[in-house]
């Protein structure tokens, strides 16, 4: 299985919340908040939701 | 189901991560699916404070929990019953809320690995989640 790679559409976006698409082809919103974002897509099933980090790799809790 | 890895951005190189999608619910409040990371290190499942508010879920202050991070920076959380979408199904289980706006988004080992079988075969670029229980509600 191929993985989903993100490193592109996420490299400009250091903190926040971002809203990909479902095919991940594309960012349809970012925001600061997490409430913020969830304000702009509002119910549309056809975005996924991360959060903005500069630096996955020490991505831990 | 076979789930992908996700890779993102990453120093010294892209971080491979065993994300899967989660819808947070609570009554009649629902989010958008959130990549949320499976991870076998935490001992209990958390998701940054705005989730609760979003949701209006009443976190129980009576039992908060220091999670001490990597780092050593103690958070704080409190333990909110939180309905989660995973693969279809609904499962509640208590997350812990708290921190800012920065704190991830984790499904950790309690309760959630009791009810599932997870395999990471990461050398595949895949991890798998199988239902152990049939009792969770089917949407």
């Amino acid at each position: 299985m191929s993985p989903i790679n993100l490193t592109k559409l996420l490299k400009k976006y250091k903190s926040g919340w971002v809203a990909v698409s479902s095919d991940y082809s594309h960012v349809v919103a970012h925001a600061k908040k997490f409430i913020e974002l969830q304000k702009i897509v509002k119910d549309r099933k056809d975005v996924v939701v991360i959060q903005a980090f500069e630096n996955y790799y020490n991505y831990l809790s | 189901m076979k789930l992908p890895y996700y890779l993102a951005p990453g120093q010294p190189r892209s971080a491979g991560i065993p994300f899967v999608k989660v819808i947070y619910k609570n009554k009649t409040k629902k989010t958008t699916p959130v990549l949320t990371l499976v991870d076998s290190g935490a001992q209990v499942s958390y998701a940054p404070l705005d989730f609760a508010l979003w949701l209006g879920i009443k976190v129980d202050h009576k039992h908060p929990l220091d999670l001490r991070g990597f780092n050593n920076v103690v958070t704080t959380c409190y333990p909110g019953l939180t309905t989660l979408e995973i693969d279809g199904r609904d499962i509640e289980i208590p997350v812990y809320y708290g921190g800012a706006a920065n704190l991830q988004c984790i499904l950790g080992q309690d309760p959630f690995f009791d009810l599932v079988k997870i395999t990471f075969e990461r050398y595949n670029n895949l991890f798998s989640i199988d239902w152990l229980i049939k009792s969770t509600k089917i949407n």
